[in-house]
């Protein structure tokens, strides 16, 4: 933070984007989806999660700030309002640009005492990375997360709108060869699923 | 990858109850019976095995008639709280003017539980025939099921099934010519526990940070003002499932369910995991006890039975003696001082290290508490800095009683139930378990010496 | 609120003393009944309550049948808690204490001990409340949390992470008072903190009330980093005169210089508010540029180069000399002087102001407004149609039904009234219909924005008035697509906007700044009349100042206090200032005004000051028209004097004085007193109460200096028509 503030210094702030300045992003197909979604609510903030969604998928993966305004632009709200709840959850990518595809591993209690660490400290050292950080050529974004709920199967690993487990050291090997294999990002695809599954079937295939 | 039940092709060993049907003397199939058979997530095959009886049974009396067989019935709220499921539905405004909202908790995140999600992906016509006999009881229009955003399978299932409902008029206008007019939409959240609390559950469905909202006697009740600040049922999904079968059977049939217990009814489906040799859910009548549970799931792996969460990560820790002891019942469970909660029950071996599963449990809450309140907000993370002290080594005199200071001065005290849910569980621990906790202050070391306790932390 | 507060009262115990309280009252505002206190951080008695702090936790009980008090498991948030029959509070029993100390242990957990170093020491809620019921000691050993700190949010206010303690207060003012939503609550738990999107710069218009309402030093001003600490300053009552809603604000200094600006209570102006341009505005009271002595103009160059400096355009001079000059080039000068007056001058002032250029300069040629529209006397709404164009004060815009905003930029116009407009909006529902020839920050609430094309305001008007009382005569020629013609607002929207609107409770909320559109004064005397045709209430108000007093007392070259009219109208501001361009002038005062940011004419004004012979210019700071004048005169600022000034909604309020004026600078009243005496000897007016005396008793309605009212929340100074006659309006709407 060089920007300590002297007395008397000037202290102005770049703007918030103004709404013409906006270079909107969403394809016509997200524009559809949000439009169906709107009759979901009785109102349109209530279109602010699924709205993220939608940008996380046009956005390739990452909530940027541009991202976050066309949302707020899109649903009439304000752009910090809409910040703050994109940065309140977990899943939507905000910090920084994740990889193709996010590894999340579950280490909370059961994962815990069935060997969830042990994988944990193995991507970590296999990928070179750590919680929250990305591989050098983009490709995985390491996570440790909070229950997955699917204890029955721990240790486990979420990709994508996939759950894996119960995994063993070979098995991640096994994994992260397959998804370097995969032309698509995973973070995208997650996005998409998502957004479809708010979908009812005619609002999934607009014509 | 595309493997319905998770890419075997990378799995260890194979998770127990996938793709056979595992049937076990004591259970009490009620809602699982037909889980496994992928039929049964047909509305055709749903229709066949009796489903959709329970809505028509609900759609010839008056509505007053429903909410009095679930009276009969002492369904529960599955949630956790065990809140009685009428007095919720019989809340709701009888003269109506506006829309009444039907909402289905399915934000499961209470580490340990996955009853939810089995149930969704299984017998998602349960959970939709539950929410219209809802809709019939309390004059509800509109429908959301709230499911956390990493359960996709659970929400991919529960799609197909809406779609199919929808197709054949089962949702939507006039269902089934009853001049019942029901819309049930899907909502996913995006990765945070606390909205599975049903006020910040209602606070994220609107577009806002999952935050807990004012409650009663701060606030109407949601049946009064809840979403949208209109009348609304909200229960969880295990809830919303039992109603087809207590309007199909009678809700006296219901209450015989359970009866040896004194106030708990019905079946309750249990998530066991950890240290046994089949994990999975298990649905019991209440009344068994625990040790039939973990009977049930094959008996302890690795080691010999030392302590059992049996409500969810949120409900206080016991040790073997008091598992030994435990019934399964709202009331039974506090006899041992702990809480049947949402039914993730971990049973944990004598290989395990208590101070650093405290440890990953305060870590969970940290990561979890909203930030709306202080005592929840702050102590959350003090109570995991002195606990990650402790497991680091470092350890002061004195530390556990600090740390029960600190969950007194939680517990009770925060605005929602987290609070009190982060407080519980290290209360207890230092509780039952006060040697664990005084030897590895004192030595810096865990008095559990085991490869198991090895890998209970990052390096 | 939590729960609405009824008329019923019930009985409830606190402390175990009986009180009875309104049903539904927050038991912390129950408790003040009884003098006592519960600490509080996020609570603020105007937004909703939260109950996030856990700060105000109190022991609740209820009492049972037979007499037995039984008590909630879990204490309780008095701040969230409605009263109920048979409640028994205790705000003072070993848990309730226990319960705060552990609040303020988490509270401190993260708060920097760097009170030494920062702004809100000496008037932190925190500090107090820790002092008061925190523990003596920490029992947390951990490193505290680093965040950025002095963090530059907007050139007002500076956010320091490290302090905050998440109470939400500065992000619910945005979302529920000026309702901006620019500040949010990012990330969750620990990491939770307030900033605007992307920590871009904070663009309230509103945003230094939340440097006030804030319980730690996290949102700290700019403008009053590290100049004083609280306990060093002098906090003395003032009336904020940057723009002419009359905002009651705390006038903060040290060593007589000014040092900062606090909202201050007065519920019916401002509530607790202030705006940016106020609370922030103040600054030239320390201008190194303030005038502190007459200057006359060096006639002869010789007298100034002399001593081999740079030639002084002015010499100083005592006011003696000063008057000298002055007095022989005004007296009895007639149509050959004018005066023009600013806004910022007392109603003592302009009285005085109005008396020597009518009494001893003999002359009208005076005014006050520097719009594009001169509305003449005879077609100022009160004479033409004998009705009040101030039918309601700021506070009674809350009970409107529907309002409708017309014309200009409410939130730049008259701030205030903004915020009640939104509060009547956020808080009771009322739907808001905004016209405007551009968007503005109303549209953000409202249930319509008509946007109509510039000029077009008169027809918007009338198609407003056809649609809401057709039976008007000469209205019905304004149909709605007849409107959509002319304004561009489409007909379906025009219709909807009417519906929203009709209902009895309407207000129209207008402004002055109606007068510089093209179609302005047809345009308010259509909504005069919708307002009267369908028993609304419509309000036009001043927009700068006090020139609402200006108007009251006559600096108008038609009218005198009290507003009767002139004989021989004089000339209006253009006319002055064209008279002085020809050279029709021979001399000219400006009062406390620079035409050159008032009057848009560029052109006019530097003609006009070059052509008059003779310009006095009496101001507070130096100005552009200084260049062209003869004599210069100090006047001392609104907080340096004493007198009374007269918001936008009529209301009389008193400023006493509060520092020194710098220099010789002089009271804009005694500088006429005393050259009135020059000119003409008589008995003298010593002070501003006997100046207020001599009004009172000259114009209806304005209070006299003892009228207790001025001791509170001032007078309003009551309706001028009360015999409204609309049948002129048929030739207005004719003429459209």
């Amino acid at each position: 933070m060089s920007e300590l503030l002297q007395i008397g210094a000037v202290n102005e702030r770049p703007k918030p984007p103004r709404a013409e300045d906006l270079n909107l992003r969403f394809s016509d197909r997200a524009v559809a989806e949000l439009e169906a979604l709107k009759t979901h609510y009785p109102n349109w903030k209530a279109c602010i999660l699924p709205g993220l969604w939608i940008a996380q998928r046009e956005y390739g993966g990452f909530l940027s700030g541009e991202a976050i305004a066309e949302v707020a632009h899109r649903l009439q709200r304000s752009y910090a309002e809409v910040e703050g709840v994109a940065t309140f959850y977990s899943m939507y990518n905000t910090a920084h640009v994740p990889g193709k595809h996010k590894i999340e591993v579950c280490t909370c209690l059961t994962c815990q005492v069935c060997g969830a660490y042990p994988l944990w400290e193995h991507l970590k050292a296999k990928l070179g990375i750590g919680h929250g950080e990305t591989t050098a050529d983009g490709m995985f974004t390491l996570e440790e997360v909070e229950c997955l709920n699917a204890c029955d199967r721990a240790p486990l690993i979420q990709v994508g709108d996939q759950y894996i487990g119960p995994l063993d050291t070979a098995g991640v090997d096994r994994l992260l060869d397959e998804l370097r294999g995969r032309s698509d990002s995973t973070v995208v695809q997650m996005a998409d699923v998502v957004v479809q599954v708010h979908l009812r079937e005619p609002e999934r295939n607009p014509t | 990858m595309r493997n319905p039940h998770g890419a075997e092709l990378f799995c260890a060993r194979t998770p127990a109850w996938a793709g056979r049907i595992v049937l076990k003397m004591a259970e009490l199939k009620l809602l699982l019976e037909h889980a496994h058979e992928s039929e049964f997530a047909t509305l055709r095959g749903y229709v066949a095995r009796g489903g959709y009886e329970g809505l028509k049974a609900a759609l010839g009396m008056d509505r007053q008639g429903v909410i009095d067989q679930i009276k009969a019935s002492g369904l529960r709220g599955r949630g956790g709280a065990g809140f009685p499921t009428w007095i919720k539905w019989n809340g709701i405004p009888k003269e109506k003017n506006g829309t009444h909202y039907i909402l289905c908790n399915a934000d499961e995140g209470e580490p340990g539980t996955f009853k939810d999600k089995q149930l969704m992906e299984q017998t998602p016509f349960e959970l939709i025939e539950g929410m219209t006999i809802a809709a019939v009881a309390t004059q509800g229009d509109v429908g959301y099921i709230y499911i956390r955003g990493e359960f996709l399978d659970a929400a991919k299932a529960m799609r197909r099934a809406i779609d199919e409902a929808y197709r054949d008029g089962y949702l939507g206008q006039n269902i089934l010519g009853s001049g019942l007019n029901f819309d049930l939409h899907l909502h996913l959240g995006a990765g945070s526990y606390e909205c599975g609390e049903e006020s910040a559950l209602m606070s994220s469905l609107m577009g806002e940070r999952g935050m807990p909202r004012l409650k009663f006697p701060h606030a109407p009740l949601p049946t009064i003002a809840g979403l949208f600040d209109r009348p609304t049922v909200i229960n969880n999904v295990e809830t919303y499932c039992c109603a087809p079968y207590i309007l199909k059977n009678g809700g006296e049939w219901y209450a015989t369910l359970g009866a040896a217990t004194k106030n708990s009814r019905g079946t309750k489906i249990f998530s066991v995991s950890g240290h046994v040799n089949r994990p999975g859910n298990i649905e019991i009548e209440f009344g068994t006890s625990l040790m039939e549970l973990l009977e049930m799931s094959g008996g302890m792996q690795g080691g010999r039975l030392k302590a059992c969460v049996p409500g969810g990560s949120s409900v206080p820790i016991i040790n073997a003696e008091a598992c030994e002891k435990a019934i399964i019942g709202y009331e039974e469970m506090g006899d041992v001082k702990t809480m049947v909660g949402s039914g993730g029950c971990m049973f944990l071996n004598d290989h395990t290290c208590i101070v650093k599963f405290i440890w990953r449990t305060a870590l969970f809450y940290a990561r979890e508490s909203c930030g709306k309140c202080t005592p929840c907000r702050e102590g959350t993370k003090w109570m995991l800095q002195i606990l990650t002290r402790i497991v680091d080594g470092k350890g002061q005199p004195g530390d556990d009683q600090l740390l029960l200071e600190i969950c007194k001065q939680i517990d009770g005290r925060s605005f929602c139930g987290l609070g009190d849910a982060a407080a519980w569980p290290v209360e207890a621990a230092i509780r039952v378990f006060p040697e664990e906790f005084d030897f590895y202050i004192k030595n810096g070391r865990s008095m559990v010496e085991t490869p198991l306790m090895a890998t209970m932390s990052p390096r | 609120m939590a729960a609405v507060i009824g008329t019923d009262l019930v009985t409830i115990t606190i402390n175990d003393v009986d009180i009875q309280v309104p049903k539904g009252e927050l038991i912390v505002e129950s408790v003040k009944r009884l003098g006592l206190e519960i600490p509080i951080f996020c609570y603020h008695p105007r937004m909703k309550p939260v109950g996030m702090c856990r700060m105000c936790l109190v022991e609740v009980g209820f009492k049972q049948p037979d007499g037995s008090v039984r008590k909630m498991p879990k204490p309780q948030a008095g701040c969230t808690l409605p009263a109920s029959d048979g409640m028994v509070v205790f705000t003072d029993t070993e848990m309730v204490h226990k319960d705060r100390k552990g609040v303020l242990e988490f509270l401190l957990i993260n708060h920097p001990l760097d009170c030494p170093i920062c702004d809100r020491g000496g008037e932190c809620p925190l500090q107090n409340n820790t002092v008061f019921y925190g523990p003596s000691t920490s029992r947390y050993i951990e490193i505290k949390r680093h965040l950025p700190k002095a963090f530059p949010l907007s050139k007002y206010v500076t956010l320091d992470l490290e302090r905050c303690i998440q109470c939400g207060r500065c992000v619910r003012f945005t979302e529920e008072i000026s309702g901006d939503s620019q500040l949010a609550f990012r990330f969750r738990g620990a990491q939770m903190q307030p900033s605007t999107f992307q920590l871009l710069d904070f663009e309230s218009k509103f945003s230094g009330n939340v440097i006030e309402i804030c319980p730690v030093g996290a949102l700290t001003s700019a403008k009053y980093r590290f100049r004083a600490r609280p306990w060093d300053l002098e906090t003395k009552p003032s009336i904020c005169l940057e723009c002419s809603n009359g905002c009651n604000v705390w006038f903060d200094h040290r060593a007589s210089k000014f040092v900062r600006i606090n909202g201050r209570t007065n519920e019916a102006v401002n509530e607790e508010w202030t705006c940016d341009q106020g609370k922030f505005g103040h600054d030239w009271y320390n201008d190194p540029r303030r005038l502190i002595q007459p200057l006359i103009r060096a006639e002869a160059p010789e007298l100034t180069e002399s001593a081999g400096e740079a030639p002084q355009a002015f010499r100083p001079a005592r006011w003696a000399d000063a008057y000298d000059v002055i007095a022989p080039r005004f007296q009895s000068q007639g149509s050959r002087v004018g005066v023009l007056a600013g806004s910022k001058i007392s109603n003592e002032g302009y009285f005085l102001l109005q008396k020597l250029v009518r009494e001893q300069m003999k002359s009208n040629n005076l005014d006050h407004r520097w719009t594009n529209h001169l509305t003449p006397r005879e077609a100022r709404l009160e004479h033409k149609f004998g009705v009040n164009p101030r039918q309601f004060e700021i506070a009674e815009i809350e009970s409107f039904s529907s309002i409708l905003v017309f014309g200009g930029s409410l939130a730049d116009d008259l701030p205030i009234v903004f915020l009640r407009v939104r509060k009547a909006w956020f808080q009771n529902g009322c739907k808001v219909v905004v016209a405007s020839s551009q968007a503005t920050d109303v549209d953000s609430f409202a249930h319509l924005s008509l946007i109509y094309r510039p000029g077009s305001e008169a027809a918007l008007a009338a198609g407003l008035l056809h649609l809401l009382a057709p039976q008007t005569p000469g209205v019905a020629r304004w149909t709605p697509e007849a409107i959509q013609e002319a304004t561009g607002v489409p007909a379906a929207k025009l219709r909807e906007a009417a519906e929203a609107l009709r209902s009895p409770g309407m207000g129209i909320v207008t402004s002055h700044e109606m007068l510089n559109k093209p179609k302005g004064p047809d345009a308010l005397e259509v909504l005069a009349g919708l307002a009267h045709q369908v028993g609304g209430r419509f309000s036009v108000f001043s927009c700068a100042g006090n020139d609402q007093g200006a108007a009251d007392l006559g600096v108008l070259p038609d009218t005198v206090p009290g507003g009767a009219r002139v004989e021989s109208p004089g000339l209006d501001t253009r006319a002055i200032l064209g008279a002085a361009a020809e050279g029709q002038l021979d001399a000219l005062w400006l009062a406390g005004c620079n035409p050159f940011e008032l009057w848009p004419d560029r052109d006019l004004v530097t003609r006009a000051l070059e052509n008059v012979p003779f310009l006095v210019v009496q101001d507070s700071l130096e100005t552009e028209a200084m260049a062209y004048a003869s004599v210069v005169l100090p006047m001392e600022a609104p907080a340096e004097q004493d007198g009374t000034y007269t918001n936008c909604e009529g209301r009389v309020q008193r400023l006493r004085k509060v520092i020194e004026a710098p220099g010789d600078a002089k009271e804009a009243w005694r500088t006429y007193q005393e050259l009135s005496l020059r000119l003409h000897p008589q008995a003298p007016l010593f002070n501003p109460s006997e100046v207020l005396g001599e009004i009172s008793a000259q114009v209806p309605g304005y209070p006299g200096p003892n009228h207790e009212g001025l001791l509170g929340e001032g007078v309003v100074v009551p309706e001028l028509g009360s015999n409204p006659d609309f049948s002129g309006l048929e030739s207005t709407l004719g003429r459209l």
